[in-house]
């Protein structure tokens, strides 16, 4: 479902990610783990489109990013870490503005669909209040509707937990465990090792632009006798390199 | 103390500095924004410089008038420093984002409040000082005073300055500290744009042009009393034409008192503020947190107006241009702008209305042929200082919610033509009033009234293409006020260009329209030539302003694709 091909970003004489290869299967909730300025951000930025990889391309279910780049971002839901949003609009506005970007037609489905995805994250009475007026918890739950809403095939999200309250902790944990089920694709990135020990079916650590481990979560500390914990593992990796 | 206040000015200025140094191509920018600026202001020079020397020229009342102008200027200066900090205090004391860091932090409160007043007062008064600047230099110029006039000038406009600052900084204390917390910032900021548009619209009204042609009054004693200003003796304005005045008009000495009054007064207010500052600054902050933002209730009629104007677009342009149009009305530093533009039409109609052609020893027909076809350049130079306001920023309208757009399927393409539609559409029509009505105005025949709206509708695609394209290029998605953007180099460039554009187009219509005027004024038959001649120079402006636009939209497309880490 996604595959990067040698990707490198440089940006000047710094190279932020390099030469990365990865494939991601369908039906997957891929964590993606590194130390701040690894390159997580980077790679998902590359990924929907914000930014062009100075080498290699990026496929999501077949099509390339830059080539059929429509097409890919109707694919694609990206949930990003800081929730920068249009203030001026209220939340149902910002909603349906959102959604008849990706030509979802504003009807009575749509407005159900709504309703029950606000209600889902305590949004429901704030439907009407300016985005201006939201906590940063608020705005990221808003914009993680606006992706749920839409039902997209590959959700990717750069550190989906930042500002969430342990309720919608849960309930994140709860939606991405049932789509994965139902099939979609997660590629998600955290600083958090708990949380994609608990969550994800995949995991991939970068450090310094570079793949440094890859594999299913069960298999990882299995592959590493003497660490007990996904932690271990990270900091011993991340140290050596 | 003084060091803590150093520390608060410091890091403005440190991260001005910083953001400077990331700048591209800095020193062209420089270069070219010191060009633009010292054209601007060599403009004002020679203006001031030929009125002066026409006062010069005049006896007995000459000097009086030039008097009467001083204190004009400096009440004018006064008056905008005074309603610019109104909103530049606000800003500074109540809105800024690292007020929450300084407020968090155990820094006196003084401290604080003095930081943020002379930054406060630095920004609204650094504009009226760098106007005020060839105004001065022309009566040094005309009347040659001592050096130490220069000297005097200076600190006389510093206390200035700082006086009608203080007095504004005043205000926006009280009023946040007495209104509801709910709506005071958006009625003090409204408040400040209404305030200054009864001063200009006011002093437009009051006709200054008649003091100077005394033909207009029926005897000497009402041209006298329309020369006598009201008593301004207790104003600050006042004192500082009396610390000057003679130095210019006789190289006497400056009178002690009124610098003393200067002195006294701003240390007063700068000691007053801080007690002022110290009861009630505080309360007034917290408040102003209360009541951030609003609730869109309420706001069916936008719904109804934005779904009304973007009705002829397909829906996906539909989608952003509602966008827009909700986030620009509720965004009450944006649409009071709108204001600004209903004074500024006012007056450029109202101009039209008191020109004086009858009285004018030249033809009025040639007059008015002539009239009509320099409306078009002013005209549409009015429609491109508009279009920085609106159209220049609105790709940095967008914001750090850029990424919604870059992010979606929307091909930046839509995206930017909706834009180029939706405001050139207004535009044009704003234009095309302004032209008949002026034309209107200078009873020209219907012909010159056609032509002029042919050549406008072209003009205007091009300026709003223009500005969509140094819009993308100078795009900022970062920034406190949006209305910043419209005063950065990027904007001085699109002027440029705009202007440029504007000029060569007059210029390659003036020659057939000119010699068409000329006809007309020897009584003479416009020939075929001389229709063709028309139709060809018409036709080259037209095909220029396509070309611009084509090629201004399709650069823009191109960079905003290119944009990364929006």
């Amino acid at each position: 479902m996604i595959e990067l091909r040698s990707v490198t970003k440089c940006f000047k004489d710094l190279v932020a990610v390099n030469n990365l290869d990865l494939s991601i299967e369908q039906g997957t909730l891929f964590g993606f783990l590194g130390p701040n300025g690894a390159g997580k951000t980077t790679t998902i930025k590359m990924m929907v489109g914000l930014m062009r990889p100075t080498q290699g391309s990026i496929l999501i279910k077949g099509f390339d990013v830059q080539k059929d780049e429509k097409k890919v971002k109707k694919l694609i839901g990206y949930i990003p870490d800081r929730p920068y949003l249009y203030e001026k609009l209220s939340a149902e506005e910002f909603l349906v503005f959102t959604s008849s970007l990706y030509n979802l037609p504003i009807d009575r489905k749509f407005r159900s669909d709504m309703q029950k995805w606000l209600e889902m994250f305590s949004l429901l009475e704030w439907k009407d209040e300016l985005i201006e007026n939201f906590s940063h918890g608020m705005k990221q739950r808003l914009i993680m509707v606006s992706v749920l809403i839409r039902e997209p095939e590959v959700i990717v999200v750069d550190e989906p937990m930042v500002g969430l309250d342990p309720i919608a902790i849960k309930l994140v944990k709860d939606i991405f465990t049932n789509l994965v089920k139902s099939g979609r694709t997660i590629f998600m990135s955290t600083h958090s090792i708990h949380l994609a020990q608990e969550i994800c079916t995949d995991i991939g650590v970068i450090n310094k632009g570079k793949l440094i481990l890859k594999g299913k979560n069960s298999e990882i500390t299995k592959e590493f006798k003497e660490s007990s914990s996904l932690e271990d593992i990270f900091m011993k990796l991340t140290l050596e390199t | 103390m003084f060091r803590d206040i150093k520390h608060i000015i410091g890091v403005r200025l440190r991260c001005l500095w910083n953001q400077s140094r990331k700048v591209p191509h800095l020193g062209r920018r420089v270069l070219l924004l010191g060009i633009f600026s010292v054209l601007i202001l060599g403009f004002i020079f020679v203006l001031s410089f030929r009125i002066l020397n026409h006062f010069n020229s005049i006896p007995l009342v000459g000097n009086y008038l030039a008097k009467q102008m001083f204190i004009m200027s400096f009440v004018t200066i006064f008056g905008l420093v005074m309603f610019s900090s109104i909103n530049s205090s606000l800003s500074n004391l109540y809105l800024s984002k690292d007020l929450e860091l300084l407020h968090a932090s155990p820094v006196d409160l003084s401290v604080l409040f003095l930081g943020k007043f002379s930054v406060s007062i630095f920004e609204s008064s650094w504009t009226a000082i760098l106007f005020g600047i060839p105004i001065f230099s022309a009566y040094g110029y005309v009347y040659n005073p001592p050096a130490i006039f220069y000297l005097d000038l200076l600190q006389v406009v510093i206390c200035l300055c700082a006086i009608a600052g203080a007095i504004g900084t005043l205000l926006t204390m009280l009023l946040v500290y007495a209104l509801p917390a709910k709506r005071a910032k958006d009625f003090i900021l409204i408040l400040g744009i209404l305030l200054f548009l009864v001063l200009y619209l006011v002093i437009r009204t009051l006709k200054p042009e008649q003091l100077v042609n005394p033909d207009t009054f029926m005897d000497v004693t009402e041209y006298l009393t329309a020369l006598s200003s009201p008593s301004l003796a207790i104003l600050p304005p006042r004192w500082a034409v009396d610390v000057l005045w003679n130095k210019i008009y006789k190289g006497e000495i400056a009178t002690v008192v009124p610098l003393l009054l200067l002195y006294n007064t701003l240390g007063f207010l700068v000691v007053f503020s801080l007690v002022v500052a110290r009861s009630i600054y505080k309360s007034g902050y917290f408040k102003a947190q209360e009541g951030r933002g609003r609730s869109p209730k309420g706001s069916k009629f936008l719904d109804f107006a934005a779904r009304i104007l973007t009705s002829p677009y397909p829906s996906d342009m539909k989608r952003i241009l509602e966008k827009d149009i909700k986030v620009f009305f509720r965004d009450n530093t944006q649409w009071t702008q709108l204001l600004l533009i209903g004074a500024l039409i006012f007056v450029y109609i109202y101009n039209f209305s008191v020109l004086p052609l009858h009285k004018s020893p030249v033809r009025a027909d040639y007059l008015q042929g002539i009239m009509s076809f320099l409306n078009l350049g002013l005209a549409t130079f009015v429609v491109s200082a508009l279009c920085v306001r609106f159209v220049y920023t609105s790709v940095s309208a967008e914001g750090e919610g850029f990424w919604i757009i870059k992010s979606s399927p929307i091909q930046i393409s839509r995206f930017l033509w909706a834009k180029f539609f939706f405001y050139g559409s207004i535009l044009l029509i704003l234009g095309e009033i302004l032209i008949v009505i002026s034309n209107i105005l200078l009873a020209v025949d219907s012909f010159m009234i056609y032509l002029t709206c042919f050549t406008m509708m072209f003009l205007i695609c091009a300026v709003v293409a223009l500005g969509i394209f140094f819009g993308s290029k100078y795009a900022v998605f970062r920034y406190e006020n949006l209305a910043s953007v419209a005063t950065g180099f990027g904007a001085y460039h699109y002027m440029l260009f705009s202007g440029g554009l504007i000029a060569a187009c007059i210029v390659i219509e003036a020659g057939p329209l000119h010699s068409l005027v000329m006809k007309r004024f020897r009584m003479g038959v416009m020939e075929l030539s001389d229709f063709n001649y028309i139709v060809v120079s018409v036709s080259v402006v037209a095909l220029i302003c396509l070309c611009v636009s084509a090629v201004s939209m399709r650069k823009a497309i191109k960079i905003l694709n290119a944009i990364e880490q929006a």
